[in-house]
């Protein structure tokens, strides 16, 4: 950072004229002007319609099948050696930020960490093209950045900002001071170099103020409050080839510092990247090799465990589970909260730890406090205490290791009063697997058929035989069913059993779809650890979540390749980060492929 | 808590009684637009389905004995219409989401919902109408709910395959775009009624108080900037995006131009209905009364209740005339122990157990009861009422809560429409498609075009 942006606290230096001489003010590509990539080996040829097109030769060669060779301008992108495909990123639309990011880019841009978009409505998606905006979203931003605005001009003048809105004193007529300021803040809300020209708009408001008899500072904040309602803030936009705008061509270096920071923080760059960018060496791979080790250690990092966990799996839904405490009286919201920290904090561990991403399901650690101890029995001397206020507890050979013994994911998939093995089952094999199964189709009635009077309780494998019996389920069940009753000697909390509710021991043993037979949950979890579609599903999940799409059949031989590495190389969740973050489909873009 | 809901809900209200009426600047045409007979929409969605035996009375017509569940509806009998036999098998195609979500996606829109990550269906029946109205209100459409709704992956039926946006929204404005609900009645309150402040209309007599001297609003003032400012880069930002950015930046163009209406421009009415613009001193009804707004913090009960009044006032008052609301997501799995219930709505209670599912209907039923005897009371400058003039349609996501059928879907109707409808009767359109059902609705509140959706006429309501 430079020593004027320490002085005056901003979080980027100030991107003055003499900064950006290598670079146009749009950040390396003006739409209209052509383009070049920093570090482009392959220039753009100046006349429109006529780009050079650099067939991608993979080291590993390329079949001759192919028709058409994609159009890439720009340096080649290197792709995994078993690709034979010629390579293509695909389309991400104009992604917005979601209501997490939202929240995590306010705290690092203004120090704001009053959290407004939990009042947002709910757009939890990792697709770019779900997140829509629409009307009440776009008021909830109105009124957001007003008070945004309001609250950090106040702070800077009580002296109590801590990321400066000041790089100069402003005053009531100095417009120059408050010209940058505008500037300076749209810059870092922007998240890149804005050239004066495309700020008129917000230097109108200013002339506004002095219209209104309001002195500059007035305007100034209003023009602030302006910064954080521009489509340059809520949305994070990527450029084309105006001339050929499907062709695929590496991102400039300050959409790789945005694509890093909101894959690996969901939030904006800090000063660093956006120093790297303005340099032009965030292309570079072992700069941005490095800025990810960085990232992933920073503290932001909690903003990838929290967001993937919710998507890869699904972990805020233990704050829509509903159990009944007439059958289960320890339940609390506190419970329910040392529910959450686990499991986030054990995903924290594979993000920050080399652990191999297949320990995942039989770590023998965890992370418990007094009440979740006191849920599972595990005492937690001879753990040690852990950042997140946790105890970090060594576990024994046992059914508590791993992510299946996790009270939040057994909690969130049972029903308030009894557990659900379907549901379980439904879970692994969706969210672990990637193999989730059809909805059941129409006109079946899914209510579990009533005991026979007289007939005496019925176990849960007893009430879910009937799948088998029946064409019309047994398909998909097959597979479910067994997952869950394996997970049977959990209770709706997640506690150890050895009988159920109506004391009738539990057998949780079975037979999947594959031949494997297991007779314990251990020996079912040895089973799944051992799934080959462990690592791919999790490969998979990493690249949807980082590209803000679904994955295509082009995408498949990155995330095999991933998957291979995670598979004989032992390696971890951060390699698998790692793995995509330096593959050309995070560095490399395309326009959507006209018809 | 058990009984903390049944509390009167003027309580949630503070200060609903105090006379009000609204300032210059704010000058709404609603008295004048009420005095037209301006129509209201509403549809609401309660989710988790009803089998058709706990929801089709025995006979038709006038002279019908409401079912077990819908006894709650009794002191609105002659306000509502029990309807039976449509049929919205479209919804049921890709078994989107164990059918609920489906169901509830495509209870408004009477589409196909397609599966994949991002959602395609269609748009709803009461976008087409606000559309089509465009009727001024301050807010062109309302959507409200009750719950955020389940995200991906936290072990619902969406995630895979199946985008979770389609059990949580009711409206759409296109067929990928979900027009968002809001959730809290509090903020729904505020967005609603902020500026129409309580000042007194001047009192009819000789010598009236002078009108103050014009000031300059300098807080509109300055969001009219702001919205400026935001919109000349949007379109400076639109000009540089790939074909279908450009489209996408349009969603927040219009966003620009629709609250602009409200809170930007130069003092023109930016509320009620009537031609944009038409300022001048409207006499304002002492009908609109929307109080200090309910309480930020509410029970389940308490919420639904909020809710209710929250869209009564809104018609009241002009500020809406289409609203929808969700009564929760697709399955629903809320916990009614105000009714002394431990089990979940929707995987225990709607899938196995009819008689807590009956009491869990009856009392969504007599919330609703209560909604349609508020706007009764609702007397507006011509002499009818707030329900004379509205349409408002109360259904379920599919039929059946167990077996999830799509036919004999359950629907309710309250109000006249101006009387287009009339109510007070159980009325059978044995396998029509419930979208004939929404263009007849939405005629009679002012739509001129000919079908919607799947439909292939109107249905007789009058």
């Amino acid at each position: 950072m430079s020593a004027f942006a320490k002085r005056t606290g901003l979080l980027f230096p100030l991107l003055l004229a003499g900064c950006t001489s290598s670079l146009d003010t749009n950040g390396g590509r003006r739409p209209g002007g052509g383009q070049v990539a920093p570090g482009a080996t392959t220039e753009t040829p100046g006349s429109p319609g006529t780009p050079s097109a650099s067939p991608l030769t993979p080291p590993g060669g390329m079949t001759s099948a192919v028709v058409t060779p994609p159009v890439v301008i720009g340096p080649p992108p290197v792709v995994p050696m078993t690709c034979t495909a010629p390579f293509d990123p695909g389309f991400t639309p104009l992604r917005r930020m979601s209501r997490g990011e939202y929240d995590n880019t306010v705290r690092d841009l203004l120090g704001d960490t009053t959290a407004p978009a939990r009042a947002f409505p709910n757009d939890d998606s990792v697709i770019a093209a779900n997140l829509t905006l629409p009307q009440l979203l776009f008021e909830k931003y109105f009124d957001a950045a007003k008070t945004l605005a309001t609250d950090a001009w106040a702070r800077q003048v009580a002296g109590t900002q801590t990321v400066s809105l000041w790089p100069c004193t402003p005053s009531a007529t100095d417009l120059t001071c408050a010209r940058q300021i505008v500037s300076s803040f749209a810059t870092r809300a922007f998240r890149r170099p804005v050239p004066e020209s495309d700020l008129a708009p917000y230097f109108a408001i200013l002339s506004k103020a002095e219209t209104l008899g309001d002195s500059l500072e007035v305007g100034t904040k209003q023009a602030l409050r302006a910064v954080l309602l521009s489509p340059n803030f809520i949305y994070r936009p990527e450029f084309d080839v105006p001339e050929t705008p499907d062709a695929i061509h590496q991102l400039n270096p300050f959409e790789i510092a945005s694509r890093l920071s909101y894959f690996l923080w969901a939030s904006m760059p800090d000063a660093g990247l956006f120093d790297l960018a303005t340099q032009g060496t965030l292309s570079n791979p072992e700069v941005l090799r490095a800025q990810a080790n960085r990232m992933l250690t920073d503290p932001r990092s909690v903003g990838f465990v929290e967001k993937f966990g919710a998507y890869w799996l699904g972990i805020s839904g233990i704050e829509n589970a509903n159990p009944d405490p007439a059958i289960y009286p320890t339940w609390s919201e506190e419970l329910r909260a040392s529910m959450a920290a686990e499991t986030r904090t054990f995903l924290g561990a594979f993000v920050h730890e080399p652990h191999p991403l297949r320990s995942s399901l039989d770590a023998n650690f965890t992370f418990l406090d007094q009440r979740l101890s006191d849920h599972y029995g595990i005492s937690l001397s001879g753990g040690t205490a852990d950042p997140s206020g946790l105890t970090r507890v060594p576990l024994p050979q046992g059914v508590r290791m791993g992510l299946l013994g996790h009270a939040s994911l057994l909690t969130m998939n049972s029903k308030a009063t009894e557990t659900a093995p379907v549901r379980r089952g439904k879970w692994v094999l969706g969210n672990l697997l990637c193999s989730a199964p059809p909805p059941p189709p129409p006109n079946i009635d899914t209510t579990e058929a009533p005991p026979m009077p007289g007939s005496g309780p019925q176990t849960a494998r007893e009430r879910l035989a009937i799948h088998r019996a029946d064409p019309a389920c047994a398909g998909c069940h097959a597979a479910m069913d067994p997952v869950g009753l394996g997970l049977e000697n959990f209770d709706g909390l997640g506690r150890y059993r050895s009988v159920d509710s109506n004391n009738i021991p539990i057998d949780p043993s079975g037979m999947l779809p594959t031949g494997e037979a297991f007779t314990t949950f251990e020996e079912l979890r040895s089973i799944l650890k051992s799934d080959p579609r462990i690592t791919t599903c999790a490969a998979s999940s990493v690249l949807t979540y980082a590209l803000a799409r679904s994955t295509t059949e082009s995408d498949s031989c990155l995330t095999t390749d991933l998957a291979t590495k995670a598979d004989t190389a032992n390696s971890s969740l951060s390699d698998l980060l790692l793995g995509v973050i330096e593959s050309p489909w995070f560095t490399f873009r395309r326009g959507e492929k006209l018809p | 808590m058990r009984k903390s809901w049944k509390i009167n809900r003027r309580w949630l209200f503070a200060g609903a009684g105090s006379a009000l009426a609204l300032p210059l600047l704010e000058q709404m045409n609603f008295a004048r637009a009420q005095a037209n007979g301006a129509r209201r929409y509403l549809g609401i969605c309660m989710p988790n389905g009803v089998p058709s035996e706990q929801w089709v009375p025995a006979a038709t017509g006038a002279n019908y004995t409401l079912t077990t569940a819908q006894t709650s509806l009794e002191v609105v009998k002659s306000d509502i219409m029990v309807v039976s036999g449509l049929s919205n098998k479209i919804a049921e195609q890709n078994g989107i989401g164990s059918l609920h979500y489906g169901g509830v996606a495509g209870l408004l829109t009477c589409a196909v919902p397609q599966p994949g990550s991002s959602p395609v269906i269609g748009i709803s029946i009461d976008q087409v109408l606000a559309n089509a109205v465009r009727s001024g209100t301050r807010i062109a459409s309302l959507q409200l709910g009750l719950k955020e709704g389940t995200t991906v992956g936290s072990g619902a039926q969406c995630g895979a395959g199946t985008p979770c946006v389609y059990g949580r929204e009711l409206s759409w404005s296109g067929p990928s775009t979900p027009v968002l609900k809001e959730i809290s009645a509090k903020a729904a309150f505020d967005r609603i009624f902020t500026g129409v402040s309580p000042t007194p209309a001047p009192p009819p007599g000789p010598d009236p108080a002078p009108a103050p001297a014009p000031t300059v609003d300098k807080e509109r003032e300055y969001n009219q900037s702001v919205l400026d400012a935001v919109r000349a880069d949007a379109q400076l930002l639109q000009a540089r995006l790939g074909a279908s950015d450009k489209e996408r930046l349009e969603q927040y163009l219009t966003a620009v131009r629709e609250l602009e209406l409200r809170v930007g421009g130069s003092g023109l009415p930016t509320g009620g209905g009537g031609e944009p613009g038409g300022g001048g001193t409207v006499p304002i009804s002492s009908g609109c009364q929307p109080g200090t707004g309910p309480a930020a913090t509410l029970t389940y009960e308490e919420h639904v209740a909020a809710m209710y009044e929250v869209i009564a006032l809104a018609f009241q008052c002009d500020l809406t005339r289409v609203a929808t609301l969700l009564l929760g997501e697709a399955e629903c799995d809320y916990v009614f122990r105000s009714l002394g219930q431990g089990a979940v709505w929707h995987e225990e209670v709607s899938h196995g157990q009819p008689q807590a599912h009956n009491e869990i209907i009856r009392w969504h039923l007599g919330e609703f009861a209560k909604f349609v005897m508020r706007l009764k009371g609702m007397v507006e400058p011509g002499g009818t009422t707030v329900l004379d003039q509205s349409a408002v349609f109360f259904g379920s996501d599919v039929n059946d809560g167990p077996e999830h059928t799509f036919t004999d879907m359950p629907v309710i109707l309250a109000g006249r429409a101006g009387g287009a409808i009339n109510p007070g009767r159980h009325v059978r359109f044995n396998g029509q498609p419930l979208a004939n059902l929404h263009l007849t609705m939405a005629q009679a509140v002012g739509l001129t075009q000919q079908s919607f959706a799947n439909s292939t006429g109107t249905v007789n309501l009058a």
